[in-house]
């Protein structure tokens, strides 16, 4: 009997013990690609992996893909073809399922977040300097004003739309937090982007590689003093670029080179070297009609005839061709026929253009306006003009227009023209329509308390 | 007073005399003679008793002398009574011939971790034989429990070989974790995981396809908190708990085989366009626009060439499959020991061309009872299933016969074609590739490309019981379920456009190994001969590892399925796994008094790897209790009422079926990556959630089980009531938040509904004529009840439009409304969000149309026996619920560019002002349908689900025992059978039961009732042969 007694006890007590409570934590192993969250920042080489992580996703951003966004939006383009996405946005019938703007908009949170966690991470590490933190915190927040204010023009009616930018803008993700996203007004996303280009604009170097540098910052602000009309500041910020003697034009009208350029005032990169390849070319390459009879993109009639009025002018020659299938004609664009682009998302010729129109509008040093702009029109092979007053913003917008063509920019400017109070219309659909802003993918709508934007009204 | 204590110790002193003098002994046997172990042997009215040794021996010695009633009990046999006259001194031999109950009150019924006799159940629970899973031809076992079981929902996934079955047990209360109730089979919980292989082709792997149907002896549903509830934290869908055959108690030597035969076909036919119809309506289409000139077809076709092609690509793709199946069954019983050995082979080849299943597999079980103290028992099963896989739905197969492979395509060239230089590139008898999409020409992909899933699996049980002390029952055991999967697709020359001459191979390899180990002691005690208790309690340690090999393939040079030998084989990535555990303690007791008045306490404690380290351990109570009022004086021995109980449980479990890594966050690693330097950056599909947890349901259960006119009539009535809180949702999270998704419990769903269940024996002749009918019925309606913060926006069932709404049922159709065509213009005309008509379709006007899940649903089963010969009838049934036909906004919709063929119905369309259409004008552009794009999701396509469907009709003839004893076999039938045939709907569609692929555990418990080019189900037409001896 006891004999029993012991065997079942022996056998019980076996199983029982076999289970240890420690059992219960399975974390996953870490693989080369893969580990878990909780101590993945160790030291600074890590910190400058995650940084390079967000500028990894605006290459993935800006390879065309929501400058084609723009650009549909906007007068310059022809109907896409085989793309039910595209041709929504160009129809400006957008809505939540539109998966190609879902993947832009989700792409700019993930840089912002990115950015947010570097700034909250760099204060964990021990073996960093004030300085190597202060220019990462600008790195990362320059990142952030940049991605911000690339979906605030996408997403919400532009500044001036209303008296005092009441209107809503974007969500501004200011730290790495699980609240639920609020849309900011206008007004409100332009501070919090400046304030950010503040820093950014102390606290990074003259030069860091193919990465930010305080130019990139006062070129982006730039930029937005030109969308909030501030000719003054517009004007200021593209003269201290211009003025640095760090950037000179090309000779070229090629700035999408496969490789570094002199206008590059920030630019993505493509790689291929070392056996990597890596074209970050994106979907600009959607235009290429080089190699494509059908290409997706194409620029439409009245682009086009501006483009060749001048049988001098070079863009003409060299960014646009017509495409003739069956008898029917349309116009195939060639200013991205290459591999391995680099992108340049700021310029020396947009800087020369702001600060034309800034200083033209302000009607001071219409010197420096006049050569700005003739420094444009001379590299397109077209011949000088002097012209003042508002034939003068005249001749620089129209510029504008033909030159940054592709780049993203028009939509921007039909808006600007808007809210100056002058008539101003894309294909026929008033600037301030709601079909002009893009509808936000269905996720921003998955909690109480988001707004989606308005729809239609363009047709 | 001492006069008194004198007389009463001589008293004594005689009993003690006389206690020694008489004895009762004696064997007991059974049916077989064969001697029973156990059984017990009691003196009516008294404590005394004993129970039989190894030998059937008893023996009762210190009897008084007198008239005595003995009582011979063992469980699962009828209780005999013996009146003896024992004189005194006599040493009487009584033996004692036991005969099994019948009555079906006295049935075992599977518990967790124990059996209990069925009149002392006091959760809800249905048990099913076997055999029964085995009546109709399935792809897999689970699909056998088709409309036999209230409140048991299975939907078989499609017609193709090894499909996956959507099962529910009432109604859905999981969203993101797995719906499907834990399968249980012999005690381990097994691999049960759908998306192994994600959604592959357009199917989902099906964990249960190698289970041996033959394999099985029954099958326990468990329903209620008071049944599951000993599952804790994985109890909350139900609990389907298989236990295998074993070699009967004491019978000797059993052999059965059986085999059936069959053939199949679609239970639906597609019916789509030829040639001449489809360019017809393409050119209404094409004039409707406005266009000029001869259309531009898809495919590059020229229209000369379209007029003169007609293929019918339906029938290139769809054939006769043929069924094939043999069981052999072997089994032998002693008094020490008992064995099965099992051996089976399947061939399912579904009636599209080039799909099978094959499944061949053993099975060892074996008990072996040393002494009267211990028995080991062993339960070894090894299958392998070589699914032969076709592209389902989207992916290809018979799906691209119903859209993308246009009548104007030829399968083959019909002439040489010539490059601009004369070369020819293309010869005549060359496959033909729309737009060099081989997906396009499904006869080509399936000639040009074979894919095979191979799955070797084996779950095994060893176990060891021991009775330490009288009523003390401690058992130890170990299981261990693996299975190693593995996909092999080889692709000839010609099937990757780009580079015709390459041959490539590819392979997927994983396994899992899921083991478990439980200690669980039963104590049973009765206190005052009315109080009974029963004990028990136990701990379990549970776990799984899946290793991911890496990928293999080898290019150019393939000549078959991949050889591993190959020097050119490369890996992709690294070996990965994943890892998951559950320690449990729980413990279970039993009450009743006086066999009439029952109480269940049931307690689980589960700690798991999947829970946040804030949440590790759950404990799930449940309680229960039961009157059989039929024991009462006022009830006892009535004619109408012979068995009556009543019911009732409370009780809370959970749901924890969740990725194993759920709660974790990652970091990704990309080395060369932006401008040649290696980055790191958080992983955007989920934040961490050290919070996470199971969902927690409370069910409340009260149910009547009732025996009519001597259990010719029995059933069951039941109402539930099972609310689910803290429901796993793997929500889709603001983009702005840096992350795509996340992890959490915020959930609400309630169900609740009612189950019916009559078994009867309308005419019972004996053996001259006999006809029963099994009748089920349940109805459950389902409620989101929360969703926390979030939006109808955050929860979404895959690509089907399928939505949460709180006060609506789980997997809403949300979608835009339509409302007719517009008899002017004949353009489609919607509803806005306030019902007004308007010519636009938006997203902003979708609003909630419909559910997926059926207001009813059962079986109803029909027997009629007259001599040798019986015939059955079985019919299940759905009431209510939509079926949304999502392929047809684009079989009825606007003639795309990138063409898919159209379907017949679409006739019915507007063509000039006055008509009255089903279907607006025909289009080429979306925007004469008022939408920017094309494809677009409405009401019009939301059909109801309701069907009736002839499952099962078959005619059986057991030869004659004359015939029999002649050929020396103990047993033979042979009957034929009809499956399918017969579908009661009015869905327009092809097959009103339906699921299609998923793409997680969300969609699956959101879409099931969606059709995507998904395949009819088989009809088939069977010859069975059983034999035994």
């Amino acid at each position: 009997m006891k004999f029993k007694l012991y065997i079942s006890l022996l056998f019980a007590s076996f199983l029982l013990a076999s289970c240890s409570e420690d059992f219960l934590d399975k974390q996953p192993e870490p693989t080369g690609s893969q580990f878990l969250a909780d101590d993945a920042v160790k030291n600074k080489e890590d910190l400058q992996r995650l940084l390079i992580s967000s500028y990894d996703v605006i290459a993935n951003t800006y390879g065309g893909q929501i400058q084609n966004l723009y650009e549909l939006l906007g007068d310059n383009n022809d109907s896409p073809v085989s793309q039910n996405d595209y041709l929504q946005v160009f129809l400006r019938r957008t809505d939540v399922f539109n998966g190609t703007i879902g993947g832009v908009y989700k792409n700019a949170y993930i840089t912002i977040y990115r950015a947010n966690q570097l700034i909250l991470k760099k204060d964990e590490i021990a073996d960093i300097t004030e300085a190597e933190k202060n220019q990462l915190e600008a790195e990362s927040r320059f990142l952030r004003a940049f991605t911000h204010h690339g979906i605030l023009r996408l997403f919400a009616q532009p500044v001036g739309y209303t008296q005092d930018n009441s209107h809503l803008g974007i969500v501004m993700r200011m730290s790495a937090s699980d609240e639920v996203g609020v849309r900011s007004t206008v007004a409100e996303c332009i501070d919090l982007i400046l304030e950010d280009l503040d820093f950014a604009e102390a606290n990074l170097p003259d030069d860091n590689g193919i990465y930010a540098t305080k130019w990139a910052a006062k070129a982006l602000k730039a930029k937005i003093y030109l969308d909030l009309n501030d000719y003054q500041n517009a004007a200021q910020f593209a003269g201290e670029v211009i003025n640095s003697n760090k950037f000179s034009l090309l000779d070229s009208l090629n700035r999408f080179t496969s490789g570094p350029n002199s206008e590059q005032i920030f630019a993505t990169v493509s790689y291929n070297q070392n056996g990597i390849s890596d074209d970050r070319g994106g979907v600009f390459y959607n235009y290429r009609s080089d190699n494509n009879q059908n290409p997706t993109m194409r620029t439409n009639a009245s682009l086009y005839a501006l483009l060749t009025a001048d049988t001098n002018d070079l863009r003409g020659k060299e960014w646009v061709r017509e495409i003739v299938v069956g008898g029917n004609s349309t116009f195939g664009v060639a200013k991205f026929d290459r591999t391995f682009m680099w992108i340049p998302l700021l310029h020396l010729t947009e800087m020369k253009l702001t600060r034309a129109e800034a200083l033209a509008s302000l009607g001071s040093d219409i010197t420096t306006a006049q050569n700005d702009l003739n420094d444009i029109r001379n590299r397109a092979g077209l011949s000088s003009i002097i012209v003042t007053g508002p034939d003068l913003i005249e001749a620089i917008r129209a510029e504008r227009r033909k030159e940054l063509c592709f780049e993203g920019d028009r939509t921007a400017q039909i808006k600007r023209f808007g809210v100056l109070g002058q008539p101003s219309f894309s294909r026929n659909a008033p600037w301030d329509c709601a079909g002009m802003v893009l509808q936000f993918p269905g996720q921003e709508n998955t909690v109480v308390g988001f707004e989606l934007n308005p729809t239609g009204g363009c047709n | 007073m001492n006069k008194l204590l004198k007389l009463s110790f001589l008293l004594l002193c005689f009993l003690h005399f006389e206690g020694n003098a008489q004895t009762i002994k004696g064997v007991v046997l059974d049916e077989n003679k064969e001697p029973m172990i156990g059984a017990a042997v009691r003196l009516q009215g008294t404590t005394i008793g004993t129970t039989t040794n190894l030998d059937g021996q008893y023996t009762l010695s210190n009897l008084n002398p007198g008239k005595l009633t003995l009582e011979f009990s063992f469980v699962g046999y009828e209780k005999q009574l013996k009146t003896v006259n024992l004189v005194a001194g006599q040493t009487l031999t009584q033996n004692m011939n036991m005969a099994e109950n019948a009555n079906l009150m006295n049935e075992l019924i599977v518990v967790g971790y124990g059996v209990q006799r069925r009149r002392d159940v006091s959760g809800s629970i249905v048990k099913l034989d076997g055999k029964e899973l085995m009546e109709v031809p399935t792809p897999s076992f689970e699909n056998g429990l088709q409309g036999k079981a209230s409140g048991l929902q299975v939907i078989t996934g499609s017609g193709a070989a090894g499909s996956a079955s959507t099962v529910r047990i009432r109604g859905v209360a999981s969203v993101s974790a797995g719906g499907d109730p834990l399968y249980v089979i012999d005690g381990i919980p097994i691999t049960q995981d759908y998306f192994l292989n994600g959604n592959s082709q357009g199917m989902n792997n099906n964990p249960l396809a190698a289970i041996n149907p033959n394999d099985i002896e029954s099958v326990e549903v468990l329903k209620d908190a008071a049944a599951t509830g000993i599952y804790g934290s994985r109890g909350s869908n139900g609990v389907i708990l298989i236990t295998t055959k074993r070699g009967k108690k004491n019978k000797g030597l059993h052999v059965d085989f059986s085999t059936r035969q069959g053939i199949s076909t679609p239970t639906a036919r597609p019916n789509m366009m030829n040639s001449k119809e489809y360019l017809q309506m393409y050119e209404e289409a094409w004039v409707n626009d406005g266009r000029l000139g001869v259309p531009v077809l898809p495919g590059n076709i020229s229209w000369a060439d379209a007029q003169n092609t007609d293929t019918d690509w339906v029938d290139e793709v769809i054939g006769v499959g043929y069924q094939q199946n043999y069981d052999l069954g072997i089994s032998h019983a002693g008094k020490k020991h008992n064995v099965y050995g099992g051996f089976s082979r399947q061939n399912d080849q579904s009636y599209m061309i080039g799909n099978s299943y094959e499944r061949t597999s053993g099975r060892f079980n074996g008990d072996y009872m040393p002494t009267n103290w211990a028995k080991v028992s062993l339960s070894s099963s090894l299958s392998q299933g070589v699914n032969n896989r076709l592209p389902q739905g989207y992916a290809g197969g018979l799906g691209a016969a119903m859209s993308q492979a246009l009548p104007i395509y030829p399968i083959f060239h019909q002439a040489d074609v010539l490059d601009d230089d004369g070369n020819i590139i293309n010869k005549k008898g060359d496959y033909f590739f729309p737009s060099n999409d081989i997906n396009r020409n499904p006869v080509a992909a399936r000639e040009l490309r074979t894919i095979q899933s191979n799955e070797n699996r084996s779950i095994n049980n060893l176990s060891l019981e021991l009775k330490p002390i009288k009523d003390l029952i401690i058992t130890g055991t170990g299981s261990i379920d693996y299975m190693f999967w593995r996909n092999n697709e080889y692709q000839k020359k010609g099937y990757d456009q780009n580079n015709p001459n390459f041959s490539n191979a590819y392979r997927q390899s994983l396994d899992v190994f899921n083991y478990n180990l439980n200690a669980v002691a039963n104590y049973l005690k009765t206190f005052k001969e009315n109080h009974n208790f029963a004990f028990m309690a136990g701990v379990e340690y549970q776990d799984s590892k899946t290793t991911f090999f890496p990928n293999q393939s080898l290019n150019q040079i393939a000549t078959g399925f991949l050889d591993q030998n190959s020097a050119d084989v490369i890996n992709d990535g690294n070996q990965r796994f994943t890892e998951w555990n559950f320690l449990s303690h729980f413990g279970r007791v039993n009450y009743n008094f006086k066999n009439k008045y029952y109480v269940e306490l049931v307690g689980r404690r589960d700690g798991s790897s999947r829970f946040g380290k804030n949440n590790k351990y759950g404990f799930f109570p449940s309680a229960s209790a039961a009157w059989i009022i039929s024991e009462e004086a006022f009830l006892k021995d009535k004619k109408v009422v012979s068995f009556l109980k009543v019911k009732s449980s409370l009780g809370k479990n959970g749901n924890s079926n969740i990725d194993p890594y759920a709660q974790y966050a990652f970091f990704g690693q990309i080395n060369n990556a932006y401008n040649g330097e290696t980055i790191i950056f958080p992983n955007a599909d989920r934040p961490a959630n050290p919070n996470l947890k199971w969902e927690t349901s409370t069910t409340f259960d009260a149910a009547i089980e009732y025996g009519l006119f001597n259990d010719k009539i029995t059933g069951e009535m039941a109402y539930y009531r099972k609310q689910t809180n803290d429901v796993l949702l793997n929500v889709a999270t603001q983009f702005n938040s840096g992350f795509g998704s996340a992890w959490a419990n915020v959930g609400g769903i309630l169900n609740q509904g009612f189950e019916f269940s009559i078994k009867a024996n309308v005419i019972d002749r004996g053996s001259k004529f006999n006809w029963s009918i099994d009748f089920n019925i349940a109805r459950n309606m389902n409620e989101v009840t929360s969703l926390g913060n979030y939006t109808e926006e955050a929860i979404s069932g895959g690509t089907n439009d399928t939505r949460l709404i709180i006060g609506q049922p789980v997997g809403n159709n949300y979608l835009v409304r339509f409302s007719h065509v517009d008899a002017q213009t004949g353009r489609p005309v919607y509803l806005d969000k306030q019902g007004n008509e308007t010519f636009e379709w938006s997203v902003d006007n979708r609003v909630s149309t419909g559910a997926i899940l059926p207001d009813a649903i059962g079986g109803i089963r029909n027997d009629f026996r007259f001599g040798r010969f019986d015939v059955s009838m079985f019919w299940v049934f759905v009431l209510g619920g939509d079926i949304y036909d999502s392929s047809s906004k684009r079989q009825l919709g606007t003639f795309d560019q990138d063409g898919w063929n159209h379907r017949t119905d679409h006739f019915d369309r507007w063509q000039q002002p006055g008509d009255d259409a089903k279907y607006p004008i025909l289009t080429t552009t979306p925007e004469n349908h008022g939408s920017g794009t094309p494809w677009i999701n409405t009401d019009l396509w939301l059909h109801d689900g309701t069907y009736a469907r002839l499952r099962n009709l078959s005619l059986g003839y057991n030869l004659p025992d004359s015939f029999l004893k002649k050929v020396k076999l103990g047993t033979a039938r042979i009957s034929i059978a009809a499956n399918n045939i017969l579908t009661l709907t009015k869905f327009v569609g092809l097959d009103p039961e339906i699921s299609r692929d998923f793409e997680n555990a969300t969609d699956r418990n959101m879409s099931p009732n969606i059709t995507y080019l998904t395949a009819p189900q088989q009809k088939s037409y069977t010859f069975s042969l059983n034999i035994g001896f």
